[in-house]
Order: structure tokens, then sequence, then C-alpha cells
């Protein structure tokens, strides 16, 4: 008997509807509401043990929502958790999604379902997603796409555009049955025999960038340096990665004018170190941005420069660093920055 | 030229297989096992320059690992002495890539430990490493030093090369009198002017080569061809056969799962791959090798070269190879594009970077137009190692910050040539992947 | 976003860069003399701020001017043939 549990909104269990999108996490016993079609078309080889349900808004802005949704689920001992289906609402594909993740991260069976412009599709960071009608009179179909995709996921296979899988699914290494070098001459062959779709690595797609306002007078306002050159004070106090870096650090340049060679280094791995390390101003321009501030070109200089490592950064810490900044920056009243990359 | 050095024969390669090694007084190779004597092989290293140093043999299957590994040579040589092997820095400067070459098979000459802008290398000779490097499925003999204290690191990193190779040489040299055990022919390498024209490759098959870039970024992160580091340089064309004498050594040692050993530049598995199927699906077209510049001004210059370089030598295809991280494939793609442009077929290898759980974007720089990849591999996905009982090259692994023995978590970014850029590994994370025609 | 590699930023989104040197040294030049040098990052720097007042929708390169005593021109040489 593969145990179940469902999470749906507070919507779809019945609590409210916008009134009720506050609503904590709560859990019943059984299926509840659409749960109840989604336990027949499983079928009886499935239960359906218990519903976790909370508000939209909650469960989409509450940090710790979805820690609180996911201990719930954990409690009712699932072997796998379905998720949704979220159709178009925007704040519970957030949550479909963000709950999908943490509980295959937990090294929990999970799918979540919701229509492919959902927002929510991007949180599930691997984690299986199927697709969904766009709204709930398509309950019946989509309920019947989820269902199968559970029954595969629970059959230990992977899901793909068959059973109507959304989004990226993660990169995982494996063993192939020829070398790379031989694999390429079989790609050019192919190539050249005419086929110019055959390829191992599909082309990515990069989020669009939202250019921020220009600043109006920047003798106005404070500026911030930040680099991804990793220049750090030369003993490294907070021991900075050279290469794959996971963090990033801070320091003050209250009072200096200048950042001397020996005093800071880069700790960088993707380059020589030497120009940097001859004059550190090479990765962070202080001297000419302290003569720029004296003659009020800009307002002001931060106080400190924010670093990190830019060697085989994955482009999801990169994320974090950079959310991380801006967070940071604006707490200080700064208004732009100049970003020195390597 | 009237008389190219390189037209007109091939090299052959008389291979000895090593199946056994062990340490003795005398260096032997015979029947298959390779003896060395520790005082010879170590007379090949300036003690000045490297201290003491210490050998030892790692095997596969073996509860030993490696750390800070350093560069990696196949023994092998032309005759007596070297004869012309490696060229520039071991032999005289000239064109090699003819007449005969011995090879010990199985065997690698490594060095292990610290030199400045290296980053930690490993292998385990246990599993899981069998698919994870080449180093875990060769005898290698490893090379430890310790330079006195005061001696500059470029003299160490140089000592090192220098008797690297002499030694590698020297190895082989005991097999000069033995029966190989293969005997391998390269064609020689056929340019445009003597009839391989784009298009026309004997028998009306197309032409196809190989571009690879080498790693020029300075002291210890460069390469040597002919003995000349070529940073600066402007591309070139090799035959297959030069590779094979040893005419690209690596200076590199950053970049440990992206790192192209001289083992690899000796043994090319993109040039090999394509010599398989030479005479039947394609005639091949040649090696051109070309720096990595770290400006964009220097890239597209070499860029531009290489592309013009391939379109004279008659390619109709090309396969690119890099060595580095994405710096290097903003080299492949800018390459890739242009040829696409000029109506060369192009294929990349590429290593992907998509965050230990695989969500991210593969690769930070694709080509734009071409749009051929294959995959060798996610860099970032983790690896557990089993203790093991002996280490050779360190006493810990600063990455992880544990004794070198310890049970470990990696990422497969840390082991030597896991996703290497020459093709050699089978890691993929593609989710169709290319299959070979049948012979 | 001062760097070298401009296409790389410009295909990842980057609204606002100035190209650089060379990757080592973002803000430096060491074929200049050091005058020099401090004088070309100003000019560096003073392009960043040109930047970060101007409006943009889409990935734009701010081309600082080409720095006097430097040999270095904007356009890269024609090759024959091919």
């Amino acid at each position: 008997m593969t145990r179940v549990v469902h999470y749906l909104n507070q919507f779809f269990t019945g609590v409210g509807g916008e009134d009720a999108a506050s609503t904590s996490p709560a859990r019943t016993d059984g299926a509840v509401g659409p749960g109840r079609k989604l336990q027949a078309l499983l079928g009886d080889d499935f239960e359906v043990v218990a519903t976790v349900s909370c508000g939209d808004d909650y469960a989409a802005g509450e940090p710790k929502a979805v820690d609180e949704i996911l201990a719930l689920v954990k409690d009712a001992k699932p072997d796998v958790v379905v998720i949704g289906p979220a159709f178009s609402s925007g704040r519970y594909g957030l949550a479909c999604g963000r709950l999908a993740a943490a509980a295959t991260q937990a090294g929990l069976a999970a799918v979540a379902a919701m229509h492919p412009d959902n927002p929510g599709l991007d949180e599930a960071a691997g984690a299986p997603v199927v697709r969904s009608g766009e709204a709930a009179r398509e309950m019946g179909p989509s309920l019947e796409t989820l269902a199968a995709a559970v029954r595969k996921l629970v059959a230990g296979e992977d899901l793909t555009d068959a059973e109507g899988r959304l989004g990226k699914p993660a990169r995982r290494n494996r063993v192939a049955d020829e070398n790379a070098a031989r694999r390429a001459v079989a790609l050019v062959l192919a190539r050249l025999g005419g086929d110019r779709e055959a390829t191992e690595v599909p082309l990515p797609n990069f989020d669009q960038v939202t250019p921020a306002a220009p600043v109006e007078d920047l003798s106005q306002v404070t500026v911030a340096l930040v680099s991804e050159g990793a220049l750090v004070p030369a003993a490294n106090p907070d021991k900075l990665e050279s290469a794959r870096a996971t963090r990033w650090a801070h320091y003050s340049v209250e009072g200096r004018d200048s950042l001397p060679s020996g005093e800071f280094i880069s700790v960088h791995g993707g380059f020589s170190t030497v120009a940097a390390n001859e004059d550190p101003q090479r990765i962070v321009p202080l001297d000419v941005a302290r003569e720029l501030e004296s003659e009020g070109a800009i307002g002001r200089l931060h106080g400190e420069y924010l670093v990190t490592a830019g060697n085989g950064t994955s482009v999801g810490n990169a994320k974090r660093f950079g959310t991380e900044w801006v967070a940071d920056l604006r707490k200080s009243g700064v208004r732009a920055a100049i970003l020195t990359a390597t | 030229m009237a008389e190219n050095n390189n037209a007109g024969e091939g090299l052959r390669r008389l291979v000895h297989d090593v199946d056994a090694v062990a340490l003795g007084d005398r260096t032997s190779y015979e029947s298959g096992t390779l003896t060395v004597s520790a005082d010879e092989a170590a007379a090949h290293f300036t003690e000045e320059a490297l201290g003491q140093v210490r050998l030892s043999w790692a095997s596969p299957g073996e509860s030993v690992r490696i750390v800070k590994i350093l560069d990696a040579v196949e023994p092998r040589t032309k005759g007596p002495g070297g004869a012309g092997i490696f060229p520039g820095l071991l032999g005289p400067a000239r064109p090699q890539g003819r007449g005969e070459t011995h090879v010990l098979r199985g065997a690698a000459v490594v060095a292990a430990g610290f030199l400045p802008r290296a980053q930690e290398a490993v292998v385990d000779m246990t599993a899981p490493m069998a698919e994870l490097s080449p180093l875990a499925n060769t005898h290698n003999l490893v090379v430890e030093f310790d330079p006195p204290p005061g001696v500059d690191w470029a003299v160490v990193s140089a000592g090192l090369r220098q008797g690297m190779l002499a030694l590698a040489a020297q190895l082989a040299g005991a097999a000069l009198d033995a029966p190989p055990d293969h005997e391998e022919t390269l064609p020689p390498l056929r340019t445009s002017a003597q009839g391989g024209r784009s298009g026309g490759g004997q028998d009306g098959l197309p032409r196809v080569g190989a571009i690879t870039n080498l790693q020029t970024q300075g002291t210890f992160k460069e390469t040597f061809v002919y003995g000349r580091s070529f940073t600066g340089a402007l591309p070139t064309l090799l035959g297959p056969g030069e590779l094979d004498d040893g005419a690209v050594v690596s200076g590199q040692f950053g970049h440990p799962s992206l790192k192209n050993p001289t083992y690899l530049y000796q043994n090319h598995p993109v040039v090999a791959a394509l010599l398989e199927r030479h005479g039947k699906d394609l005639d091949f077209a040649g090696v051109v090798i070309s720096p990595e510049p770290v400006d964009q001004v220097g890239k597209e210059l070499v860029c531009a070269h290489a592309a013009r370089l391939c379109a004279d030598a008659g390619f109709d295809a090309a396969l690119l190879t890099k060595e580095g991280g994405g710096n290097a494939d903003a080299d492949v793609a800018l390459k890739m594009d242009r040829l696409e442009e000029l109506g060369i077929a192009a294929v990349g290898l590429f290593a992907e970077m998509a965050g230990p759980d695989g969500t991210g974007p593969s690769i930070v720089v694709p080509p734009n137009r071409a749009t051929a990849m294959v995959s060798t591999g996610n860099y970032d996905e983790k690896v557990e190692l089993a203790e093991v009982e002996r280490a050779l090259g360190g006493a810990r692994v600063a990455l992880v910050d544990e004794p070198a023995t310890a049970r470990m978590e990696l990422p497969t970014a840390a082991f030597y040539g896991a996703l290497s850029p020459l093709g050699w590994g089978r890691l993929t994370c593609g989710e169709t992947v290319m299959r070979t025609a049948p012979s | 976003m001062l760097c070298n590699l401009t296409s790389i930023a410009i295909r990842v989104g980057a609204p606002r860069i100035v190209p650089t040197r060379g990757i080592p040294y973002p803000t430096g030049d060491p074929s200049l003399g050091l005058e020099q040098e401090r004088a070309w990052r100003r000019t560096l720097v003073e392009t960043a701020l040109v930047a970060l007042s101007t409006a943009v929708d889409k990935p734009t390169v701010f081309d600082g001017t080409v720095f006097d005593g430097s040999d270095q021109s904007d356009q890269s040489d024609e090759t024959n043939g091919a």
C-alpha cells in the first residue's frame, strides 16, 4: 500500500476563499476535496492518508511556511507527496514549487502539478512538476495527468515529456557507452549528414534582467564598489574560496584612498593574480573612486567593498550572492554599484 | 616550402604493455613488468630545485590516493637517450612525428605536490575512479618532492618538468630491445596542397580535423609547444605524430577535472577517435593548436586565424577541445560560430557547471549559432570517496580540510581529468548521447 | 559591469557594460606606465558613472574614449580571404 500525502490550498480544502488566504498549515486525515478524485484515479494500491493545507498568502509569503508544511507532511509518513494542481494560481504555484523542491531535497518522492506558465515552476529546482490545465474547471484531466505521474514516480521511473513533465530535469552524471571523443566524432558525422539539431547539451535560456532606473544625480548618492575578483586582505581572514565559491565577504575602505600591494591580494584561481597583487586597484579601483568622490562626481563612496570569487561559481550561488548584495547595499542606502568582473 | 618534414611519412608506434610494476636495483622492462631503480630515477631531478625526490608506485586496485597531482607523462622514446622525443625540452627543437616511437602503455610518470596556482587534484586507485580519471587505470610512478627553502617556484616547476620528461624517456628506453606487443601506424598529414581539398578528401570523404585550445595564462598555467610557451602565439597546424612525440607538454596545474596533462596530449582522445574513422567515414585533416588568450581582443585574433587555417587546410568539419572553465568556453564558442559562418561544421566538447543538484544552466558561454555540443559531465556533482590506506602527494586535502587518507566527499571538479575536455572520459549528463556507427 | 568578455555579459543580460582590457586586471592595464594606467582607470570608472546615469532597456556596452597614448584601436583587422 503506497501512502500518499496530498497538499492543497485553503480553497480546495474548503477552508475558505481569499478571506482564508492567511491560514497557517494544518493537516487532516484522509483525502479532501479533489483528493478524493485523486484517490479514485490512483486505485486500491494507493491510499491518501492525509491532506495538508495552507492559505496561499501564508504559504507564499511566510519565510518558514514551507518548513512547517513539510513537517506536517513528514508526520504522516508518506511514500509519495502529491502537490496541487495549482493551475495558474501564482501564490499557490509558488508554494507548490517550493514544497516540491523541499520534499525532494529531504529525500521524499514528490510531484507537483501546475500550468506551464505558473511562476511557481521556477521554484521547483529540478523536482518533478507535471502540467495541469489553466483553471479549476480542468481539474478532471489535470488529476488524470497527475495520477499517471504519481504511478510512474513510485515505480522508480523518470518522468518525461510523455507524462507532461515541465521544467528542466536535473543534469546528472552518468557513464556513457563511449567516451566523449568518439561521441563527438559521431555528432560531427551526423551534422555533416544534415542533422543540424543533434546535440547533447541544449542551449540555455537566461533570465531577462530588468535594468534599474538610471541615477538622476550621482553627486547626491552613495556608490559601492563590488567585485568577483576575489580581492581580500592578505591573510584571507574569511577564507574566501578560489573556485566554486559558496560565500562572499565585505571589507572596509573607510578612511582609505588606496589598496596597497601586499595588504590586499587576489585569491582567484581562474587567472594569473600577479598583476592584481602588484596593484590591487587593478581589481577594486579605490584610488580613482576616492578621487571622484572628493571632486563631487559621486556623493559618497560606500564604506565597504563586497567581494566573491567568480571562478566556476554555480549560477545558483551567483544569483544568491547578487540578491544578498542588493539587500545589504540597500540597507546601507547605496543607490548604485560598480561591479568589476574577471 | 618544397618539403615539409611532416608530409609523406607517418609515425609508427611500437607499443609495449605494462602489466606489472616494481621498484628494484636496476631499471628494466621484461615480459610486461617494468622495474624501476629509484636511485636512477631520482638522478633525473635536480636536488637544488627539488630536494630529495621520493618515488613510489600506485597501481590500479591498490588502496592508495594521490593528491596534489601536477602533470602526468607517458613513458615514450624514439631511441637511446630519447632520440628527439619531447622536442624543445628534452630533445632538440625539431619537428617530430615520423619514424618510430616506443610506448610503455599502461604506465605514467606522475608528479604530485605543491606548486603555486595549482588546484587540489585527486585520484583514487580504487572504485569509483575508473571512469573519473585516466590515472585510475595506469600504473603510476609518483614523484614527490620537497624544494629547499628559498627556491623560486618557477625553477621548481621547470626542474620537475625536465626531470619527468627525462625519466619518461629513460623508462621507455628499457623496452627498446623488447619485441612490441602492438604496432600502430599513424597516417601522414596531407594538407590541401597535396590534394586534400574541402569535400575532396580521399574517396570523397569529408575532411575532419580538430582544434585544440591550449591554456596560456602565465607561469604555472601555461602549455609548451616544442619547448616554448604558447602564450602570444598564433594558431598552427600539427600532424598527429607530433602530439605523439611530445611536441605539446603541459605546464598547467589548475582546474583538475578540466586539465589536459601531457599524458593526454600524447594520447589525444579526439585525434584517436578521428583516426579510428580515417579512411572509413572521414579523412583526417590534422590538428590546429591555438592559445587561449585571456582578453577579448586576443580571443578574436586567434579565432580569426584558426578559422582561416582550417579553411585553408580544407576542413569540412572540426572538433573543438579546450582547457579550463568558462573563460576557455568563450574561445570554443567564438571559434564554433566563426567556423559555421565559413560553412565548416563544428562540434565542441563542453563540461557543464549545472550546480550540485544539476539544475543550473549547463554552460554560461555557449555558441550562438553552432549548436552541436558534447557533454563531458557536471562539474559540481559530488562523489563520495572511501577511506584509503595510504596517500601520496600531500598529507591533507585542503578542499575538505581532512587527512588525505580519510573518507571524503568531493565535487567531480576535483578529480584529475574527470571531465576531460580532450574527450577521454565517458562521463556525461546528456539525456540523449551520440552513438558511434559500428566499424 | 566592468568586464573583458563583453559577449558573455550581453548574453546573460547585464544591462550596463563597460569593456576592460584584460581578465586578470579589470581596472588595470599593466602594459601602461603607472601614471598612464591610473589615468586610464579613472577614464574607465568615469565611463561607468556615465553608464549608471543613462537609461537603458537592454544590454548596452558603454565604450569609453580611446585613451591617448595607447596603441590599441577599436577596429580588428580584416583578414584576406576566408
